[in-house]
């Protein structure tokens, strides 16, 4: 009912004047007369031109009658917006809210004016869950920057750790669910630092050396793998150095689930696939992201210690560094993961490439490794921390990037990872002994809002 | 190993510079890939597929001669 009696009163002349001259204290001067009853007085309000329009009888019984009676007195008016024909401002009453395109001429008096119920604008603005005590620095840092990305991937469930020698902190942001220290998420190539573990594990037990020529574990003569002379050593693999490219030459070809692309590539695979390739340089000397480096790493360390991958690291895990297990099983609770364009995608599975990115594990569960790759009192990390090769750029250590954080004389140890519905971050400065983990459900990189943060923790 | 993106960016009428958006690389990305000096990454070769609706071992095709 209301809703009809409040419409277009006259806005004819909107397009006339759009320079509302004062119209705050033209609605404080509306809001006096018309609290007051003085319609009659109110009516001088309008311009002349809209005087002819309008008779002052109309106009009191449009204020009088619908108005008064509809929504009674006034209380305020807010601009909501700026218009090309008019600003629109929302009026509280006692009993609603109006919603009024107001056009004034130059002397402030009314061209025309509409007046409508208010409609909440639906704005796509997200409420954010958050669990942050708000009360450091870097506290404020990681709200700004979770809030920034959750703005542009609102799907994304983020869980950030802090971490010190002694203590740990967790935050955790959602625009829906709040992920917890349980929510298991896919680490991607952050695995590779657990590789890179394993093989220091393997080197301080004297299983493994890392100036051995690979083809001692693969079974046939693999001439293609050296060139100039120089074969394939261990250490290759773990600096990306070994000439072998990012993923088998023939890998696409087993990609036949778009959604799942290392599922099916088994170690036969791997191993059909070492005799076919060719090395872009000579090994150690270039540096060359590889995968498939990463692959074969997994598949060394299991002929070492004729275990399956994911339980020596287990194993390892649990019996070295005392911590909670891991699982390269997308098994609940896993969390939903999402690609680059917000749709869920599944989980990614792994054989023979496990060792590249398989990993699924919890916040508490990486930022405990975390921890202890900043205390360094296990032989093993402190070993996987040391750059393979000074000479090659970037520096990178046992899988590890190696990287002297601008001007503070201080060194970040760090790696990322993505899966087709995953990306994280974790790294630590070695002076500061501080560590930053960022976990997201989407596959958007989260390196950009994890240097902020790490800059607010250099600056703490 | 050979792919035939170039083949499909003509069949749809896809510059590179457009698939080079829409996977969220540069167009010198997309130019390496093409030729085959770049091996790209299983998310960006996934992209490439999933933006041509078929599957990475069509796109993606082993040279015989390898």
């Amino acid at each position: 009912m209301i809703k009809k009696l409040f419409t277009l009163i006259s806005f004819l002349w909107a397009c006339q004047a759009a320079y509302a001259q004062n119209p705050q204290a033209f609605w404080l001067q509306f809001k006096k007369l018309y609290n007051a009853d003085q319609y009659t007085t109110m009516y001088d309000l309008l311009a002349p031109s809209f005087k002819a329009q309008m008779s002052l009888k109309e106009h009191t019984a449009f204020f009088k009658n619908n108005i008064k009676q509809g929504a009674g007195k006034m209380n305020s008016a807010v601009l909501l917006q700026y218009g090309d024909e008019g600003n629109t401002f929302l009026l509280s009453f006692e009993k609603m809210q109006l919603e009024v395109l107001l056009v004034l001429d130059q002397k402030d008096k009314v061209l025309g004016w509409m007046w409508q119920p208010y409609k909440a604008i639906k704005t796509p603005t997200i409420s954010i869950r958050y669990d942050n005590p708000l009360k450091t620095k870097t506290d404020s840092t990681i709200d700004q920057e979770a809030r920034r990305y959750i703005a542009q991937y609102p799907k994304a469930r983020l869980s950030f750790a802090i971490v010190s020698p002694a203590k740990t902190d967790y935050y955790y942001y959602a625009a829906d669910e709040l992920p917890d220290a349980q929510s298991v998420y896919e680490l991607g190539s952050i695995t590779k630092t657990y590789i890179g573990w394993l093989v220091a594990r393997a080197v301080t037990e004297g299983k493994l050396d890392l100036a051995t020529d690979i083809r001692q574990y693969l079974k046939g003569p693999y001439k293609n793998l050296e060139r100039n002379g120089r074969p394939i050593l261990i250490k290759h693999l773990l600096n990306h150095s070994s000439g072998l490219p990012r993923l088998p030459e023939d890998y696409m070809s087993f990609i036949k689930d778009n959604y799942n692309p290392y599922e099916s590539y088994s170690n036969e695979d791997l191993l059909k696939s070492l005799q076919k390739s060719k090395l872009s340089a000579a090994p150690g000397t270039q540096s060359v992201y590889s995968n498939y480096g990463y692959g074969i790493l997994g598949y060394l360390l299991e002929q070492v210690y004729q275990q399956p991958l994911e339980q020596l690291l287990n194993h390892k895990l649990q019996s070295v560094l005392q911590l909670d297990s891991i699982t390269f099983k997308p098994t609940p609770p896993l969390i939903q993961g999402y690609d680059e364009g917000m749709e869920p995608v599944p989980a990614w599975t792994f054989k023979a490439m496990a060792g590249a990115g398989a990993l699924k594990t919890t916040l508490k569960a990486t930022a405990a490794f975390l921890q202890q790759q900043i205390n360094e009192q296990d032989k093993a990390i402190k070993l996987s921390h040391t750059v393979i090769d000074p000479h090659i750029q970037p520096l990178i250590a046992y899988a590890w990037q190696v990287a002297p954080f601008k001007k503070q004389a201080d060194t970040l140890i760090w790696h990322n990872g993505m899966t087709g519905g995953f990306s994280s971050f974790y790294g630590f400065f070695t002076q500061q002994k501080t560590g930053l983990v960022i976990l997201s459900n989407v596959a958007q990189p989260t390196d950009a809002y994890a240097n902020e943060i790490l800059k607010s923790l250099q600056e703490q | 190993m050979q792919n035939s993106i170039k083949v499909e960016r003509a069949r749809k009428d896809i510059t590179q510079e457009a698939l080079a958006q829409a996977v969220g690389v540069s167009r010198q990305t997309i130019i390496s890939v093409e030729s085959g000096k770049y091996i790209p990454s299983t998310i960006l070769a996934l992209k490439i597929a999933r933006f041509f609706h078929t599957n990475v071992e069509t796109i993606f095709t082993l040279d015989p001669k390898d």
